[in-house]
Parts: C-alpha cells; structure tokens; sequence
C-alpha cells in the first residue's frame, strides 16, 4: 500500500504553493518525520516533514504549482515499487498542468494568425523589453526579423523597462493584496488622537529602560491598547470564513515588518495578557528574525489583527489593505505637534491620525465607530489601561 | 612556395608518404602503368616499382576486399575506385568490413585504408558516372569521408588520411584536377580531418559548400560583396566527421545560414547541417536555413542540362539575396 505524500494546508488562508525542493531521491528511504520537501507559501518557505515512511517515489517537479491536497509523491513499502510507480491520477495532474499552463503559456493563437519572428528577433526583443508580436515586420510574409527590432531600439530613449519574473515573496503578497480588495468589502476610518499621555509614558518608560530591559516604542504601547480592545469587542476579533463567521479566543496582533523587497507581518499572540515589556521584547526579537530570513510559518501563522506603522516614514494617514482573514487593520501616523482647540483655547497638542480598515462585510459603521472611540480613550489615557490589571 | 594543381598535390602527397613508410601502398584500374584513369598516379609506379604500386583486374569488390585484407595484415593501403557511383559494387566491403573492424575485433586490428575515389558531378557523363554520394557513405559508423576543394587541402588531408589508422574515404572531383594553388614544400605538411576551412571571413550570411560548390560560393560571395553583404564561405573539407563547432560558431554570428551541395537535398549532407544548425543555433536564426542542391533525379547524359542540375554561382548569389530581404 502506498501511502500519498500530500500538500499540507498550513495557514488558513493558503489554497497553492510552489515546490521548491525535493530533499529525498526516488527510490530512497524516508522516515516518518523527516523533513521531505520546501515549498514556498504565505510569505515564507517552509519545510515539510514526512508524515509516513517508505520509500519515495516523487510525481511533482521542482519550481511546479500545486493546490492543498495535491498528491506530489508517494511512499511505498519496498524501494522497488517506488521506482516502478507511474505517478498519481491523472485527474492531479491535468489539474497542476493547467495551473501552470495558465500563468506560463502565451494565449495560444490559431496557426493562420500568428506573428511571424525569427528565433533572434524574439530573443532580442525579450532582452530588450518589447514585445515582439507588437511591431510591423519587414520579413517574408510580415515576419519581424532582427533589424525590425534593432530599429525599435536604436529609436529608444534609455534603456528602456527592465524586466524580471513575478516571483518568489513579491508574487505571494501581490496575490494576498489581489486577494483582500477582491474578497473584502473594505471600508476606512480616520480618528485624530492627543498622544500627549502616551508621550509622556513612553518618556517614563525610556527613562526606566535599564530597570525595564528593554527600550519600549510607541508602536508597544498602541499595540497593547489595540489588544485590550480587542479582548473587550470580539465582534471585531473575527473573521468570515466560508461559510461562518469565527470569532478567535485569542487576541493575536500582526506586526508589519518591511523587509528590503518586501513586506512580512509576524504575529505576537495573546498581546492581551502580556506586559509592555513582553511586547517589547517579543517585537524585537520578531523583527531582528525577520529581516535576518529566520522567521518560521509559527511566527507568522494565527494572526487575528494586524497593525501597521507607517509614522516612521513620515506618513499621516493612509488607507490600509486588510490581511485576510482578519476583519480590522489599524495604521498608525507620525506623532506630530499640530495647533489643536481645547476648552476654547488654541494649544499646541502631539497629535496622531489613526486609519482603520474594517471588513464591512461583518463589522457595521457603529461597531468600528466605537471600536475607535474605545481607542482613542484608551490611548489618550493610558493608565485607565492599568484599571484593567489582573 | 611552389605551385601544384590539385592532380599533382595528390601524386605528392602518396610519393611523400610512400617514401616515408614502405607499409603505404597502392592498387587500383590503371594506376601503375597508364599512370591513373585521370593521371593521378603518375610516376609513381617508376619511383616505388611494381610490388607497391599495382594494376588490379576490372573488380571493385576485390580491390577494396584486398585492401581491408592488407590493412587488416598490417600494411596501409591506398585503394582507387574510379568513380565513386562504383562503390555500389564494393559497399560490402566498405560498410560491413572496413567500417566495422575496429568495433568487431575490439581494436586488435587496425584499418589504416585510404579509398580514393572521384566525383564526376557535371561532366556530362551520364547517370552512373555524376553522382556525389559523400552523404551516403558518410551516413556509416566507422569510415571517415573526407572532399577537399583545393590542392593545398587534398594534399594535407590525404597524407593524413594515409597516416590515420581508420578507413577514409578520399573523394576528388575530375574538374578540380587542373586547379592550382601554392603549397608549403613540407613533407609533414598535414591538415587534420575533421576540421572545416573559413575560405572566406563575412558577417551576413554563412554559406556552408562542399567540394565543387566552394569554387562558385567564393565567386558569388565577392560578386555580393559589392552590393554590400558580407558573406562567410566555410568550406567542411570532412564529410564526416563534420566540424560543427566551426559552423555553429559562424551561423551564431551571421544568424543566416545557406547550404550548398552537389548532392541531393533528401536526407542529405544540407539536410545534415540545418537539422544540427537548428539544435545548436536556433535563437541565433533570423532567417529559416536555406539548402541548395541539384533536383532529386538521376544526371542525364550530355552538358546540355547543367543550368539544371548543380547550383550555380547565379543561383547561390539569388538564394543569399533571399536571405537577406
């Protein structure tokens, strides 16, 4: 009997994967638990351990396109058999095939129609950026030969676009961000916010950093706000998936962490019931990992809220993208010192722009209205967050 | 250095090697006494004597089956078949003996024979004496075909061909006989086999022509050349085993390609090239590879016909021009 190898379902959101390594031959033996193949998915790579033993007979080529649940191989009780194996039904792999097809393979065109361009016209005129079939022939029969291309590039201004394959993590968050505009009906709330209090903990906090350990940033202190209001309004804390509505038992809040092409966004879990200082320490740690590669899927996996600080940038306010499945994504501004009426006076207060993403779909307009009221009082007065101390 | 035609380049090369190895000697129709069917032997017989320089009865088979014999016993024989249409008589011999020999005795023996045979391509002499069949015999394993163009070549791949312990088919032209080129007066003056010629340096279109094709590919090639296009001229000189690399390596250049042969186009010698051109070469290629080749149908007798037979100087400048549109 053999026993399929099998794409695992490792995130909720994940429905493909691309194989990208094989770490067994045909025909040698794998343990059950032994890692077997890397695939690349939600923003990582990831290594996959086998969950059987035997001996492997591999269907799926490297750098291929595969659904969860693809059968790519199959384990089998005597070396043998696996050498002898054909591969899976056929039904598998038509399916892949035309995945592949899908993206790679040119519109097929009917023979009478095709663009005529010899082999080093077409080279070149991929090197160079220009579609080929685009321009006007002077060959036999209308056919671009390489002088119909040399002359378009000798007409050129510059060198012209450069030109790389979508691929890898910038193809990942490209699908993601197609994802969430095509899937979420995403509506964008902005709350100005007195930061004063915040400033003045953070100041507190900085000038205790020996005795605390570790060096507290705006970003800690909203993160800890967001997931105190998360733990008290579930509605918020929840996702539509399928069929259901999921509210999540945790309060898990994704940070996004810009790499140097790219964007990843990995998770702190329970930030409701974890100190300032433990948020410190784990953001940290988190973003070091990050940028270094070391990050694993557990580390980017359960997120239920993500929160985004673009402040560093200079940014105010900016209109956030939802990360699937979560429901809310809270981007946060420069902290700035605007001219601000109070009590009928002009005053010179830090003030900061919060811009919340909600999905409307399952968070009406009252519901976010007061999730950002609860926010912003919280953030204005940072120590009623005490009042909640267990 | 002093000038020889290709006639004499050819009689140089078998004295010279004759005198160098008193193993290497040759048989064949006429070449002693009459001095060769087209005078390709002559003083040869005086200089060497009649052990080593033999007249043979009217038997292709025989010649040639005497030869892989003494080749086999260790001498390096040089065998004359007059015309190469002949070789249908002794392809037995020339297929399953002497191509074979190395591979059947796993090397004990060795086959160090030179055939030597003519083309007679547009002498009008009819079908069974105007064929060109280097892409027959180059089709077998084990036999090396070699077509020069020019004395200087005949001669330094004929002593190599004497000189190399696998069987070579040697194939002249009649017409070539009377050309003249200057050759180095060296008795190790040698040209490998297996190694093509750029006769001619351009960087338009590479045309690819063997034996007396090369003569009218240089023509058209300076008669293009005032028009501006700039022709390379690569001539194999092997049949097999043929120089690739030399002709990638220009079509990689030039990226158009025109195959000139004397022989015909199915399953031929041009048929050969593009198919290679178009594994080694393909995205280099801004034009299909052209082939041109006399129509497939046997030589009729008599001159009158020759404007449709072989390719032309005419012909090869039209097809160029084609390439170039």
């Amino acid at each position: 009997m053999a026993h399929d190898v099998t794409i695992p379902k490792l995130g909720l959101t994940m429905v493909d994967c691309t194989l990208t390594g094989w770490t067994k031959a045909d025909g040698e033996r794998v343990e059950k638990g032994e890692v077997l193949f890397e695939i690349e998915t939600d923003k990582i790579t990831s290594e996959v351990e086998a969950d059987g033993a035997g001996f492997l007979r591999r269907f799926a080529e490297v750098d291929t396109l595969h659904t969860v649940g693809a059968v790519i191989g199959a384990l089998y009780e005597t070396k043998a058999e696996a050498l002898a194996a054909a591969g899976p039904g056929a039904a598998a792999v038509v399916e892949v095939a035309a995945e592949v097809a899908r993206i790679e393979a040119p519109v097929a065109v009917a023979r009478g129609q095709r663009k005529r361009v010899s082999p080093l016209a077409r080279r070149i005129a991929q090197g160079a950026g220009i579609d080929p079939g685009g321009l006007a022939g002077t060959g036999a029969q209308g056919a671009v030969l390489r002088r119909d291309v040399d002359a378009v590039i000798a007409g050129r201004v510059g060198p012209g676009p450069k030109r790389r394959p979508l691929a890898g993590l910038r193809k990942t968050i490209a699908r993601n961000m197609m994802q969430s505009l095509q899937m979420t009906a995403q509506m964008t709330a902005f709350a100005r916010v007195d930061m004063a209090e915040v400033v003045a903990l953070r100041a507190s906090c900085v000038a205790n950093e020996a005795e605390l350990g570790v060096r507290v940033s705006f970003t800690d202190i909203v993160l800890k706000a967001c997931a105190v209001v998360l733990a008290r309004m579930p509605d918020i804390n929840s996702s539509i998936i399928g069929d259901e509505i999921v509210t999540w038992d945790a309060v898990n809040i994704g940070l996004a962490v810009s790499l140097e092409d790219g964007l990843i966004v990995p998770v702190i879990k329970n930030a409701d019931r974890k100190s300032l200082v433990e948020i410190a320490l784990e953001r940290i740690d988190l973003a070091v990992r990050a940028r270094a590669g070391q990050l694993g899927r557990e580390d980017m996996a359960g997120g239920t809220f993500t929160l985004s600080n673009f402040g560093s940038y200079g940014g105010d306010f900016e209109t956030p993208l939802l990360n699937p499945p979560q429901s809310a994504i809270l981007g946060i501004g420069a902290i700035t010192d605007e001219v601000v009426a109070r009590d009928g006076q002009i005053v010179i207060r830090p003030m900061m722009m919060l811009s919340m993403t909600f999905d409307h779909r399952l968070i009406d307009g009252a519901v976010a209205g007061r999730f950002r009221a609860e926010l912003r009082a919280l953030l204005e007065k940072p120590a009623t967050m005490l009042a909640g101390l267990r | 250095m002093p000038t020889k035609t290709y006639c004499w380049a050819i009689i140089d090369a078998m004295r010279e090697e004759m005198a160098r190895d008193d193993k290497v000697f040759l048989m064949g129709e006429d070449v002693a006494a009459a001095g060769g069917a087209f005078g390709a032997s002559r003083g040869l017989l005086d200089a060497f004597g009649p052990i080593r320089v033999r007249d043979t009865p009217i038997s292709e088979e025989i010649i040639v089956g005497m030869g892989v014999g003494a080749a086999m016993a260790g001498r390096r024989p040089i065998v004359e078949i007059m015309f190469i249409d002949f070789l249908g008589l002794c392809l037995d011999q020339i297929a399953n003996q002497a191509a074979k020999s190395h591979y059947i005795y796993d090397g004990m023996f060795k086959m160090p024979l030179v055939i030597r045979t003519s083309s007679a391509v547009e002498m009008g002499i009819g079908p069974h004496h105007s064929q060109a069949w280097e892409a027959l015999v180059g089709h077998i394993p084990g036999l090396k075909v070699v077509m020069p163009s020019t004395p200087r070549d005949a001669k330094g791949l004929l002593k190599s061909a004497i000189r190399d312990d696998n069987p070579v088919i040697f194939i002249e032209h009649i017409a070539m006989h009377r050309i003249k080129e200057e050759i180095e007066d060296d008795e190790d003056f040698l040209i490998p086999i297996g190694k093509a010629d750029v006769k001619r340096a351009g960087s338009d279109v590479s045309v690819v022509a063997s034996g007396l094709m090369v003569a009218r590919a240089l023509a058209a090639a300076e008669r293009l050349a005032g028009d501006g296009i700039s022709v390379e001229v690569i001539d194999p000189r092997t049949i097999s085993p043929l120089d690739f690399d030399t002709i990638s390596a220009s079509v990689s250049k030039t990226s158009r390609c025109l195959v000139v042969s004397s022989s015909h186009k199915n399953f031929g010698f041009g048929s050969e090239v593009a198919a290679e051109i178009g594994e080694r070469c393909f995205f280099d290629l801004d034009q299909p590879v052209r082939r041109l080749s006399p129509p497939f149908t046997p030589a009729p007798f008599g001159r009158q016909f020759d404007q449709f037979l072989n390719p032309d100087t005419d012909a090869i400048v039209a097809a160029v021009r084609d390439l170039m549109a």
